[in-house]
């Protein structure tokens, strides 16, 4: 009887679908990477301005060296060389990591010294290896800049000041978000967005253990870890500098010694060198260091190969990129 | 059928909406507790301003509950999941530094409150440690506690493969023996761990190091995978604990009750009595949506009993949909299922009404015919004296006439009582006084004659018959009734016979023939009309009284069946013509239906099932 009746028939219909959309969510499996997303709530002219300020050479003493000139946005975020040149050609004492994605770092730094990268675009200005600008001199060159400052203070009514300088820088590195991965694909449903050596790597890198550290929508880039937790990197590699503490320099903790920020792998097919001191130039020899002194096991070279095909898919796209 | 089907669509859209409705309240009341009662835990909801000191106290609190609960979680899942623990620091970090700057750090808070606060802020701080180094050491631990048991078989393999050679350290040194016992001292250690037997460990470990050095390459790297990865247990693990005891720190917990039970006394009045506003706003809102609740429930009840009826309507109308297309003579089954229903209803409903209007009939009937009888009785009684003295007279006179002498006078007295006589016109009153009580007698005896009928008690026998013929004579007998000014027309079918009571049949024709001359004589049409029809059907005979007489209209149609129903002047009928007939119809199992319009003529039909003859 009730299915002679069209009313029930409607009525049960959309019973049903809504019975549906409440059990949908318990039927999505969950996996330990993460699809990215576009930032939202980010304020368009506050980004353009903090585009302007991070391409500024202005923000250094001698206005030779900008962000961007060691953060090379075409070039994946990092400028590809051991360590970076600041002014007046010093050498720093570590890798620069990229900017992609460094909104979704939990800390700023290989050290993880900043909380927000407002806190962390302050640091470099003023590091004599870097930049080696004072920040008050920084302001009033920006300011004697009556176009810029014009515009600056429409979105900022307090103008230009310390504060809102690195917010507007912070607010465009948040923006460098790396959507539309082909491992993202992947993992929206579309079997075809990766190769099947780089299918194969994923569950490897989740079988060998990687995915433990480098998890999350960044894959990575939420949490310390030491480097060379089960054998000693250092004492292979020799030659301690005070860059090596990691956040044992902050702490002073014995536990926290050699321990970084793990980084995110999402632009680590184009941000060659890699680690902290840039030592290795491939991703096959970083998934080498990796094996040995993070997992402390060996495996077959071609799981390690695919495990590096799989790393090559987790690159997105944005337009400062192509 | 359209406007049922609008009524159903109705009903089934109202059904629909009360059930979204329902739905939307079980929404409401799942994601806003009912009572705050529940809730009181948290203080937000009376002065829920996020960039109040104490809320942010209260925000720092669930935070640091919330970071530690997804920590622990993670330790539980196959593959851990930081973000979910790191999304909670950066507003954990502004919290903190938020509250450093807040009115409850200010210079005119009270000292304790000062105190409180700070330590709060350390707690906070030592917690977001806690929880980094969890991560770490949780992703360290998880590590070598896997790969373990795998380095520790790659090294029994190799040595077995060594055991033969002749530079075999590790089998003749009792090296391997020793591996052996330390792996069991750290299982023990695992399952147990202290701070003696983490130093003798890592003791043993170092010395196992040492001594690995001296062993050939392939065996040494093996032997120095392993204790590496024992190094990490050895040093992580009580760690390990100890953070975990710290994320799940109360004393954190603590002092946040501390400092909103102070706060809460430094209240002042107005914000109290606010606070009450409040309360007393939300318990209102609470009620409206027991309302609303209430209400709603009452909406599906009624939505529910709506569809059910909907149902059964739905079910009946298929039903008689169904009936009405198997048979041909569409409107003939309409009428005789009304008429069903009309008895149906007027038995059970109407049973007083019949009684009554069944008194005022009888006393009526009966009142006519009496009323002949006793003024006539009065007329008799009253000339019954006037006989007597005529008779005292004679009597006067036989004494008289013996004497001669009063001759004259006996003659002038006798034709006087003549007179008296005459003049009263008593004797010629007399035939028709009798004449009257007749008429009322009779009357009587005919209304007793239809009551018996129509109760049935006269049992008449039953026979095979025609019902052709009964009709014929019927006409035969009423003929002076129907009289030259009424044509009757006859269209008889071929019928079977028939078995049922020939006096009735016959006095049911008889009605409707009476029926129908009185309806002509009422209407007064040029040519009155009679058309009587039969018809043979498969399983029933059905017989047909047109007339164009006066008829009647729709409203009294419905109750013509029923007895001591009249449209006529109370003395013409008793009402119960038509009453008998649908009685004796249906002592025969048959039905009967009427339909007429007032001024145009009336028809009857009656439906009688034909019976097997050899039954």
């Amino acid at each position: 009887m009730l299915l002679k009746c069209p009313i029930m028939l409607i009525h049960n219909f959309i019973v049903l679908i809504i019975f549906i959309f409440l059990a949908l969510p318990i039927t999505t499996v969950a996996e330990p990477i993460k699809v990215l997303t576009q930032p939202k709530n980010l304020d368009k002219e506050k980004v353009a301005l903090g585009r302007l300020l991070f391409f500024d050479k202005r923000l250094s003493k001698d206005n030779s060296v900008s962000c961007e000139t060691c953060h090379l946005l075409k070039e994946g975020g990092d400028d590809n060389i051991k360590i970076s040149i600041g002014i007046n050609g010093r050498k720093g004492i570590i890798n620069a990591p990229t900017v992609y994605n460094s909104g979704l770092n939990f800390r700023q730094f290989w050290d993880g010294r900043a909380p927000t990268l407002e806190i962390q675009a302050l640091g470099p200005v003023q590091n004599p290896v870097e930049m080696g600008a004072f920040w008050p001199d920084v302001i009033a060159k920006l300011q004697a800049d009556h176009v810029f400052s014009q515009r600056f203070i429409q979105s900022y009514p307090l103008g230009i000041n310390r504060q809102n300088v690195t917010h507007a820088i912070a607010e465009f590195e948040r923006s460098l978000v790396t959507t539309d991965a082909p491992f993202d694909r992947y993992l929206n449903g579309d079997a075809s967005a990766i190769s099947e050596d780089a299918k194969e790597g994923y569950q490897l890198f989740k079988k060998y253990g990687c995915v433990s550290c480098h998890q999350g929508a960044a894959v990575g880039g939420n949490m310390y870890q030491v480097f060379g937790v089960v054998n000693s990197y250092f004492k292979k590699r020799g030659n301690i500098t005070e860059a090596d503490y990691g956040r044992f320099g902050l702490t002073a903790n014995r536990m926290d010694m050699h321990s970084f920020k793990v980084p995110s792998l999402r632009m680590v097919a184009h941000t060659s060198p890699y680690f902290h001191d840039g030592s290795v130039k491939t991703l096959r020899e970083a998934v080498d260091v990796m094996f040995e002194f993070q997992l402390g096991r060996e495996a077959p070279d071609q799981d390690k190969d695919k495990i590096v095909s799989f790393l090559k898919t987790l690159a997105g796209k944005h337009k400062e990129f192509q | 059928m359209q406007k049922s089907m609008i009524r159903y669509l109705l009903m089934g859209s109202i059904a629909l909406i009360i059930v979204l409705f329902l739905l939307f309240i079980f929404f409401m009341t799942k994601l806003t507790p009912l009572s705050h009662d529940s809730n009181e835990a948290y203080y937000q909801p009376k002065i829920f301003n996020e960039e109040h000191p104490v809320s942010m106290v209260y925000e720092l609190q669930s935070l640091s509950l919330a970071s530690s609960l997804a920590a622990l979680s993670t330790t539980t899942k196959l593959n851990s999941d930081f973000d979910k623990v790191t999304n909670f620091l950066p507003k954990m970090n502004t919290l903190r530094t938020n509250l450093q700057k807040s009115e409850l750090n200010s210079l005119s808070a009270p000292k304790e409150l000062k105190f409180a606060l700070g330590r709060l802020i350390n707690l906070t701080r030592a917690n977001e440690e806690a929880i980094e180094q969890f991560k770490t050491n949780y992703a360290a631990i998880r590590n070598s506690q896997r790969y373990l048991p795998i380095s520790y078989d790659t090294l029994l393999l190799l040595s077995k493969r060594q055991a033969d050679k002749a530079e075999d350290n590790i089998n003749k040194s009792g090296l391997l023996k020793k591996i052996k016992q330390l792996n069991i001292q750290l299982n023990m250690f695992l399952r147990n761990p202290s701070t003696i037997a983490k130093e003798e460990l890592s003791k043993e470990l170092l010395t196992l190091e040492e001594r690995a050095m001296s062993l050939p390459q392939k065996i040494s790297n093996a032997l120095l995978n392993y204790t590496s990865h024992a190094f990490v247990l050895v040093n992580r693990k009580l760690p390990m604990m100890d953070i975990l005891d710290r994320i799940a720190n109360d004393d954190l917990q603590a002092v946040d009750n501390e400092i909103v039970n102070f706060y809460q006394q430094m209240l002042t009045k107005s914000q109290l009595e606010r606070q009450n506003k409040q309360q007393v706003l939300e318990e209102s809102y609470s009620l409206y949506r027991i309302i609303a609740i209430v209400l709603g429930t009452l909406l599906a009840l009624l939505g529910i009993a709506a569809c059910l009826l909907f149902l059964k309507e739905y079910n009946v109308s298929d039903q008689q949909l169904r009936l009405m297309s198997k048979q041909k003579d569409l409107e003939f089954n309409k009428q005789l299922q009304l008429q069903e229903k009309s008895h149906v209803s007027t038995s059970t409903e109407a049973n007083n009404s019949y009684v009554s209007r069944m008194v005022a009939s009888l006393t009526h009937e009966l009142n006519t015919p009496l009323g002949y009888l006793s003024s006539n009785m009065d007329i008799l009684k009253s000339s019954s004296k006037v006989i007597k003295d005529i008779l005292d007279e004679t009597e006067h006179c036989k004494k008289d006439l013996l004497n001669e002498s009063k001759q004259e006078k006996i003659v002038m007295k006798f034709s006087n009582s003549i007179d008296t006589l005459k003049e009263g016109s008593l004797l010629d009153e007399l035939p028709e006084i009798i004449a009257d009580m007749n008429t009322g007698i009779e009357q009587i005896q005919h209304l007793i004659g239809d009551l018996n009928m129509f109760s049935g008690t006269d049992r008449a026998k039953k026979e095979w018959f025609n019902l052709n013929e009964c009709i014929i004579d019927v006409l035969k007998l009423s003929s002076v009734t129907i009289g030259r000014h009424i044509k009757v027309l006859k269209k008889f079918g071929e019928l079977p016979d028939f078995y049922g009571s020939r006096g009735k049949i016959t006095q049911i024709f008889t009605n409707l023939v009476v029926n129908s001359v009185h309806a002509i004589e009422e209407g007064k049409p040029s040519q009155g009309v009679i058309k009587i029809v039969t018809v043979s059907k498969p399983n029933i005979i059905l017989v047909e009284f047109l007339d164009n007489g006066i008829g009647i209209d729709s409203e009294n149609a419905k109750k013509v069946f029923e007895p001591f129903f009249t449209t006529k002047e109370p003395s013409k009928g008793t009402g119960l013509g038509l009453a008998i007939v649908s009685q004796i119809v249906q002592d025969h199992k048959g039905k009967i239906a009427v339909n007429s319009k007032l001024g145009q003529g009336t028809s009857l039909k009656i439906a009688f099932p034909v019976q097997n003859k050899k039954v």
